[in-house]
């Protein structure tokens, strides 16, 4: 489902999460490994704008957007294949590479690079229903190698990441202050898009959806474009008001038109009265005269015509239609300076519907809106009241998420479904297979406990690893709940050594056992005539065989015999090896060190096998 | 020869110049002894790059070609460790400033550059052009890096396997691994994860109640040499500290 949802306004409609939790619906996950494997791949940056990116696109990332933006940055000479990975295991990426990602090849606008501590920041942008890069370490661990992850979330005490360095690294939760010190160790590395997720604005606010060159002005709950920058100018809309919105926005309110005419304007002051007086275009005959309520009113519409004074209405304004009062501009914020009755110091209002003076329930919503920004006016509270002309409800988080239509019409809080119970950022509509249990919810790590953790229809799945016992390979699961012991499923390869070593219950079953390999005290304490020792380096396997019927294998194989034994073979010698494990998928004798208490020579295989290395004894006479 | 320091912790100062003809004699005195790293030996054939179900399985045990090691040592002790690092290599120690439940003790690290060296695929300030003299992060380098995690309750009776699930949830299979030198110390190799798995080379140690993990890194392209180095210095690495 491609819905976003700030939970948070969900939980202000029903009550039921403590307002200062924060979850970021609809924002895509995506792997950062394929491509490439997972042995040196680097693509955690790449991946993380990639999510970041599609999330504004509306779009789902999949392994081709990933090669598609490592193609781009190895096409921009930003990185380079790494010399011992694969081609699209990526390299190592900066916060500003991440940025150019963004602006330059999704094309998003604007974005808030920073390195500063300020988990409000992140709270702030989770608010406006951004996304956050940030720069942290594998697992979350500040000694561990570095790595981008996505923040979609915020508690007290948990963060809330999208982790491409895992395959189901969707809302996995970490520690809060395990982010903070990880975070740190990037120098706080930030990285946001400059976007706003309301989905409804006052009349009068000036809009432009990331990634769209498009500027709109609501007008009725709906958007105008406006044009070209001809028009924007020759309406004396404000750069500086601009708005960078979801494009979600245009699903909620219908594009319902074009401003494309260029008014002719004039500004006249009468009795220290203030009029606009208007034409379609300077050669037009059509006309309208409107009058400010106010001298804060007409300032506020920040016309750059110069005022001019008159006595009377001018002539050729004679035949123009008589327009209504204007008060302050819509879209205008104002800020009392002193108390303005009923209100708190320090409320914000927005002007809207010509007239109306909205003040914001709270700052979140203030700041969730992208108003915090913007031109705000300070004046006293009688200037405000002489241009306005009703006070009126406050904007809530409610109606700034509302959505008149389309796809993101908020869901009602009516819906027992749509309600998360638990706190777990999901509720029963959004797939929470238990709403009563904060431990369970899609995404959640799947843990040994005989529950489906993950809400995926399958309990303790996937909970299998390698392990190894005495006689072999075996596997470690979980079932019911619970871990096994290590399950025997590749018992050793029985050797003639006198030992059980598949745990089968017999001893050298099948093999000639040479009986120098039997334990025998009598034979342990035999004085043997030669003393070898065969050692081969870390994790490899040595063997040796000294006569027909004798060999040995192990981490240093001794080779205790006498001179009549090694002469068996018509001369006196004995072959070794060492390989990589006991299945001989690799070996090399000239790994072993060879020490005996007799003369040796040590030589490639001449003898036997040329794989195999070989210890003559040139002291020893064969008969 | 200088040292790198991060604001860390502890580091350790290596005034080769200033030692040199002693440091000669030592070395002399250790060669003789044997102390000093043995030779690396190397392998021939194929490695096993099989998997019980197709998963990638990393070769990053045994070395693959046939080198031969010209490298001399020069012996360090850092920590409660005693071990050899090639000659004008240069050593750090990085302690936690506020160590977490799954955080290394500390790390050793050892590298062929004095500048600081970008492990990890985040780089920490902008470095675009990694030629500009304003890059501090050194553009090529070899370096072996050493987590230790030592002390833990139940460090003594911890199985592998509760080990990766503590300190690495990443590892999903791991292969135990013959140590030839330490009887007493076993390995593994991690054969299949679910997450970037960094190091050309990568071997965890256990030595009574300690956990190492080895890894070795290197942006040049020719390996062999490094792997070379790397083996070495695992093989004479002395796991069980100062005795």
């Amino acid at each position: 489902m491609n819905k976003v949802l700030l939970l948070v306004i969900a939980a202000a409609l029903v009550g039921e999460v403590k307002a200062d939790e924060i979850f970021l619906e609809g924002v895509p996950f995506k792997t950062q490994s394929p491509p490439g494997d997972w042995q040196h791949n680097l693509n955690c940056g790449p991946t993380s704008s990639v999510m970041v990116g599609a999330y504004y696109q509306g779009e789902e990332p999949n392994v081709q957007s990933v090669e598609d933006v490592l193609d781009w940055l190895y096409s921009q000479g930003m990185i380079t294949p790494q010399a011992n990975g694969e081609y699209y295991d990526g390299n190592v990426t900066s916060l500003v590479q991440l940025e150019k990602i963004l602006l330059q090849y999704y094309g998003l606008g604007s974005t808030i690079r920073q390195n500063k501590k300020d988990l409000d920041f992140i709270r702030q942008q989770l608010l406006k229903q951004n996304p956050v890069i940030v720069g942290v370490n594998i697992n979350m661990s500040a000694l561990q190698f570095g790595h981008f992850m996505v923040v979609v979330g915020l508690t007290d005490t948990q963060v809330v990441v999208h982790d491409p360095g895992k395959t189901l690294g969707g809302y996995k939760r970490y520690n809060l202050s395990s982010f903070l010190s990880s975070w740190a160790t990037s120098n706080y590395a930030t990285l946001v898009v400059r976007s706003s997720g309301a989905l409804w604005y006052p009349d009068g606010t000036l809009v432009q959806p990331v990634g769209s060159n498009k500027v709109y002005v609501v007008s009725d709950n709906a958007l105008l474009w406006i044009k070209d920058e001809a028009t924007f100018i020759s309406m004396s809309f404000d750069w500086q008001k601009i708005i960078p919105v979801h494009s979600r926005i245009l699903e909620c309110l219908p594009e319902n038109g074009v401003v494309d005419w260029q008014p002719y304007r004039e500004v006249w002051k009468i009795n220290e009265n203030y009029f606009l007086f208007e034409k379609t275009s300077a050669g037009s005959n059509n006309c309208a005269v409107y009058q400010f309520a106010s001298k804060t009113a007409y300032q506020s519409w920040a016309l750059p015509q110069g005022v001019k004074n008159f006595s009377a209405q001018p002539f050729y304004a004679g035949s123009c239609d008589i327009g209504p009062t204007l008060y302050l501009r819509n879209g205008t914020l104002v800020k009392a300076s002193s108390n303005l009755s009923g209100y708190e110091v320090g409320t914000i209002f927005v002007a809207t519907g010509n007239g109306e003076l909205r003040p914001f329930a709270d700052w979140d919503t203030f700041i969730m809106m992208g108003y915090e920004n913007l031109p705000l006016l300070v004046l006293p509270s009688a200037e405000i009241m002489s241009a306005t002309k009703i006070l009126a409800q406050p904007i809530t988080a409610q109606d700034a998420m509302f959505c008149l239509s389309g796809l993101y019409a908020i869901q009602g809080a009516s819906d027992p479904a749509e309600v998360d119970n638990d706190g777990d950022g999901f509720s029963v509509a959004q797939n929470d297979c238990d709403d009563e249990n904060p431990q369970i919810y899609p995404f959640q790590e799947e843990i040994c406990d005989g529950l489906d953790n993950n809400c995926n229809d399958a309990e303790d799945e996937g909970l299998v690893f390698d392990c190894y016992v005495d006689c072999g390979r075996g596997i470690h699961y979980c079932e019911d709940g619970i871990w096994n012991e290590c399950e025997l499923t590749e018992p050793f390869i029985e050797v003639a050594d006198g030992v059980d070593n598949n745990c089968d219950g017999f001893v050298d079953e099948g093999l000639v056992v040479p009986d120098s390999a039997l334990p025998d005290d009598d034979l342990a304490s035999n004085s043997f005539e030669i003393n070898c020792l065969v050692r081969c380096p870390l994790f490899m396997v040595g063997y040796a065989w000294w006569s027909n019927s004798e060999f040995g294998t192990g981490i240093t194989v001794n080779v205790e015999t006498t001179s009549e034994v090694l002469c068996e073979r018509g001369a006196a010698w004995f072959d070794f090896n060492c390989a990589c494990d006991p299945e001989w998928s690799c070996y090399a004798w000239e790994a072993a060190l060879i020490e005996c208490n007799v003369p040796v020579n040590v030589q490639a295989g001449s003898v036997d096998y040329q794989g195999e290395g070989e210890v003559w004894f040139p002291e020893i006479q064969c008969f | 020869m200088t040292i790198t320091h991060n604001s860390r912790s502890m580091v350790l100062k290596l005034f080769l110049e200033v030692t040199m003809k002693a440091f000669s004699l030592v070395c002399l005195i250790l060669c003789l002894s044997g102390c000093l790293p043995r030779p690396v030996f190397v392998l021939e054939g194929d490695q096993d790059n099989s998997s019980v179900d197709g998963s990638q399985v990393f070769d990053d045990v045994i070395p693959s070609t046939k080198t031969s090691s010209n490298t001399a040592w020069q012996s360090v002790e850092a920590q409660s460790f005693n071990f050899a690092i090639p000659e004008n290599w240069y050593l750090e120690v990085i302690e936690p400033k506020e160590k977490a439940p799954n955080d290394a003790n500390f790390i050793l690290l050892i590298q062929d550059t004095p500048a600081e060296v970008r492990m990890g695929a985040l780089v920490v300030e902008d470095c675009e052009d990694m030629d500009s003299s304003n890059c501090q992060y050194a553009p090529d380098y070899t370096a072996i890096q050493i987590f230790v995690y030592e002390g833990e309750a139940d460090s003594a009776t911890l199985s592998w396997t509760d080990f990766f699930a503590s300190y690495y949830p990443e590892v999903q299979e791991f292969e135990s691994l013959a140590l030839t030198s330490m009887e007493e110390i076993d390995a593994v190799r991690v054969s299949k994860v679910d997450g970037p798995w960094l190091g050309l080379r990568r071997v965890f140690v256990r030595s009574g109640d300690r956990f190492f993990d080895l890894s070795l890194h290197s942006t040049h392209e020719n390996t062999r040499v490094v792997e070379d180095i790397f083996w070495n210095f695992v093989v004479n690495f002395n796991f069980g500290g100062k005795k």
